[in-house]
């Protein structure tokens, strides 16, 4: 069954169940797939795609559901952004339609005068029926694409990965059947919409009747009280989030009895942060899922056992997802195959024939992952192949953040690396010319005009000479020693 | 000096660290240092763990309400609670 059907089956199953707490409000199923039908029948009736720009608010979620319902593509449009990646985004997608929440309006109004021949529809005058409903004059195709991601790019503009209806259906067809939900469920939505980890949390809770309990902006940084507050039963976050709460004494045995489900992507899970993390939640599962977003959302998990006494710092990525398959190349890349692997970067051929490499017939993702396979056939992480980092979970390619340096600094060395080198949480920056404070600032600046948040260096390293490895190469475990001093 | 003085020494050191001294004149002591984006959630966490070692504090926030304790007051007023305790 198509998702579009499957989330009306559930409208229909479900309308009086709460869909959404949001803003300490509760809205059903039926009050959202009206307002749904409201925004599927406003000014974008036509649009085969659409941006939404808005974030954690009852507009942001009745819009995807929107989009979902009608076959339109959706591109989240990060609110944190700055301008010049959005309008980058806008651009790259030839995105005509923008929905925005009227918080957004000064954002709205610099990417029109960007982008003068987009479409820009408010969705509080929808919420409001200010706007009249409109049926489309001509008939649309309906797009075979649910959403379209940007993360970084290596060469310094982000790229956009498009995902499927079928990648996205085969990926929660999966979920809905190894981690069922009911409709008494209370899903956390912790997740950014620009990561696509948020798209599980909001379907597998739609498409099973459950309620997303949308975290509070303030909150998302250290939710304990909300968890405990509304009674959770199924968690999602990357591991920094549980770091961060172990550190501010929110992990202590036992406090959060209502959780039966628990859920880590994004980076490594250290093995002593899932033990804590059973022990603060002793009724539930401690779930790893691995995947990149090119392959949707997940397409490994393991199941944590604290009896399990394996020596290992971090959890196992685990196994692949029915229906998906991993397998290794002679270097011990992770080579991924299945119905949830994308078809290709977004206007960009090049780089699409360097990740998906076709064998036998069956078209493999090149994962970037160096992995190792235990006797039991658990997959093991060990390493990149490239210059790509996790920053808090985000993907970030550091030849992005060198390229935007060097070319505004007229290309001294430069070299970016994420510290510290177990669980990064920042990018430090070295440049290899004498200091100039003043330069530093106007760098900084820049990288914020250019980049998202996590992607600006925290802290910039003058250095008189660059190290240099064997090959010639600059040496960044050398680097990384530099900065533990 | 009293302890709530040592630990608002220690967040004006940070945000001085980070924003100059002309910061502290500007600073809303009610908004949260973090949504204000004065601090991330990791510089707000280093100086958590500072002030806890520094004045040997045993940080628990367990039942604290993050839009109050990511604040200057409310921080000041949660960790000089939790000294007391």
């Amino acid at each position: 069954m198509k998702l579009s059907e499957q989330l009306n089956n559930s409208i229909v199953s479900y309308a009086n169940l709460p869909a959404l707490f949001v803003d300490n409000k509760c809205i059903t199923y039926k009050q959202l797939a009206d307002y749904a039908e409201n925004i599927n029948t406003s000014a974008i009736s036509e649009a085969e795609q659409v941006g939404i720009l808005s974030y954690r608010d009852t507009h942001y979620y009745s819009a995807v559901l929107a989009c979902a319902l009608d076959s339109r593509t959706f591109i989240p449009l990060g609110v944190k952004l700055p301008i010049a990646r959005l309008i980058s985004i806008i651009g790259q997608s030839n995105l005509k339609y923008v929905l925005y929440s009227k918080k957004y309006l000064s954002i709205s109004q610099q990417l029109k005068k960007a982008l003068p021949d987009r479409i820009f529809v408010c969705l509080d005058d929808i919420a409001n029926k200010c706007t009249a409903s409109t049926k489309p004059l001509h008939p649309r195709s309906l797009s075979n694409i649910a959403y379209v991601l940007f993360t970084s790019g290596s060469t310094g503009a982000p790229k956009g990965v498009p995902i499927s209806v079928a990648n996205l259906g085969s990926y929660l067809d999966t979920m809905c059947e190894s981690l069922p939900l009911s409709n008494t469920d209370k899903v956390s939505q912790v997740f950014d919409p620009t990561f696509d980890l948020s798209m599980h949390d909001i379907f597998v809770t739609w498409l099973q009747g459950a309620c997303l309990y949308v975290v509070p902006e303030a909150a998302i940084f250290a939710p304990g009280k909300f968890i405990k507050q509304h009674g959770l039963t199924v968690w999602f976050s990357v591991p920094s989030t549980a770091s961060i709460m172990a550190k501010l004494g929110m992990l202590k045995n036992g406090v959060y009895p209502s959780l039966r489900v628990s859920q880590f992507c994004g980076e490594p899970l250290p093995r002593a942060l899932a033990l804590k993390w059973q022990k603060a939640a002793p009724n539930s599962k401690v779930i790893n899922l691995y995947g990149p977003t090119e392959a949707t959302i997940a397409c490994s998990k393991y199941e944590f056992d604290c009896n399990d006494d394996s020596d290992s710092s971090y959890i196992p990525l685990g196994k692949a997802l029915k229906n998906m398959s991993f397998d290794l190349d002679a270097q011990g890349e992770l080579l991924i195959s299945g119905p949830q692997v994308f078809s290709g970067y977004l206007n960009d051929n090049i780089k699409t024939a360097q990740c998906l490499i076709k064998t036998n017939n069956i078209t493999h993702y090149r994962s970037g992952d160096l992995v190792k396979r235990d006797a039991q056939g658990v997959f093991h992480y060990i390493s990149r192949v490239d210059d790509q980092v996790k920053i808090q979970g985000y993907r970030v390619e550091l030849s992005e953040v060198n390229t935007l340096a060097q070319n505004f600094l007229s290309n001294p060395l430069v070299q970016a690396i994420a510290t510290p080198i177990q669980q990064p949480q920042s990018l430090t920056l070295f440049i290899c010319n004498p200091a100039d404070i003043e330069s530093e600032r106007a760098l900084i600046e820049y990288l914020k005009q250019q980049l998202p948040i996590y992607m600006v260096p925290k802290k910039i390293i003058w250095i008189d000479s660059m190290p240099l490895n064997s090959n010639g190469k600059i040496d960044k475990s050398a680097l990384h020693t530099m900065t533990e001093k | 000096m009293s302890l709530t003085n040592s630990i608002e020494q220690a967040i004006n050191n940070k945000l001085i660290e980070k924003h100059g001294e002309q910061i502290l004149v500007s600073l809303n002591k009610q908004d949260s240092l973090i949504s204000s984006g004065l601090l991330d959630s990791l510089d707000f966490i280093s100086m958590l763990m500072e002030i806890e070692n520094s004045l040997n504090l045993d940080i628990d926030f367990e039942e604290a309400d993050p839009v109050q304790f990511t604040s200057y007051s409310g921080l000041i007023q949660l960790l000089s609670e939790s000294a007391n305790a």
